[in-house]
């Protein structure tokens, strides 16, 4: 046992300010419910406590964000297996319903709205309607979305953990943008 | 293939575009629906704009910080507490913690 455990066994109320806010924080951007994110950063801790390698320096913040990471991606990977959608992944009531039988065009039109970067960034009330909707999609296209393009884990990756070919992502990826942005339109953009 | 496409085909072909290099045939196939179509044009800008947000969204926040309130705080660090001392007491495996022989000595 080297020092920097043996510090952190003393006093774990300096590991818990050190880095609590920060952590709940980043798991809070990602999995909006309060109590699975709690839970995640508690399980991030005590793995952090049990692993051997600890090294109690300035990399200890990387070291502990990597951990969560695994945790909130084994988070959604459980929610996709555990929630699969009835009817399988065949067909979208939302996106399929979105265009006509025939000619398949449009049957309500995109709005006239842009994404204004700067105005939303630090928009708290923004965010909170972007997740509120990332909420509201099926359970296997938030773990696609949420692994694809926030946690930036590899599309080969994501489609083993979710036991899908290619194909079947780009598709399941195309209803989560399609869902999303339908969303905002209707609660944000366009109300 | 032929050169038209619908809308529900322009859609989904512009959210794969994010995802991959699309084969030729479709990126020409786009181009061409996009040049008549406005609805598409709109959908693909709004679509590519959230997408580009959402990543920015992700890299700038990893530096924002919550309030941890008291009682969260305290429930963190008993729970580290509580395996701190099973820990001490000697259970190196990482699993299933054992209830350690007599609380954990040298520690508290
Ligand atoms: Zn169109």
């Amino acid at each position: 046992m080297n020092d920097g455990v043996a510090s952190i066994r003393c006093d774990p109320a300096t590991w818990v300010d050190a880095h609590g806010a920060a952590l709940l924080a980043y798991t809070l951007m990602r999995v909006r419910d309060r109590q699975t994110a709690e839970d995640l950063v508690q399980e991030t801790f005590l793995a952090a406590l049990q692993a051997a390698n600890f090294r109690g320096d300035a990399m200890e913040r990387t070291w502990l964000t990597g951990i969560l990471r695994n945790k909130i991606c084994d988070h959604f990977r459980r929610l996709a297996r555990e929630r699969t959608q009835p009817g399988g992944d065949d067909v979208d009531v939302v996106v399929d319903g979105g265009f006509a039988k025939v000619m398949e065009h449009w049957i309500k039109e995109p709005g006239r709205w842009v994404v204004d970067d700067e105005a939303l960034i630090a928009n708290r009330e923004f965010w909170e309607i972007f997740h509120e909707c990332l909420r509201g999609l099926p359970s296997r296209q938030a773990a696609a979305f949420v692994l694809r393009m926030m946690e930036d884990v590899a599309a080969e990756k994501v489609c083993q953990d979710l036991n899908i070919s290619d194909t079947n992502l780009w598709v399941i990826l195309h209803r989560a943008r399609f869902r999303l942005r339908t969303c905002l339109e209707q609660h944000w953009f366009t109300p | 293939m032929s050169t038209w496409t619908s809308c529900k085909d322009a859609a989904k072909t512009v959210a794969e575009g994010l995802e991959r290099e699309l084969p030729f045939h479709r990126r020409v196939a786009l181009k061409f629906h996009l040049l008549i179509c406005s609805a598409c044009r709109r959908y693909r800008r709004q679509v590519v704009g959230i997408h580009r947000l959402v990543r920015r969204h992700v890299n700038e926040s990893s530096q924002s910080v919550v309030e941890l309130d008291l009682a969260t705080r305290q429930r963190f660090i008993e729970k580290l507490r509580q395996a701190s001392v099973t820990i001490d007491a000697g259970t190196p495996a990482a699993g299933t913690p054992v209830i350690p022989p007599d609380g954990g000595s040298s520690h508290r």
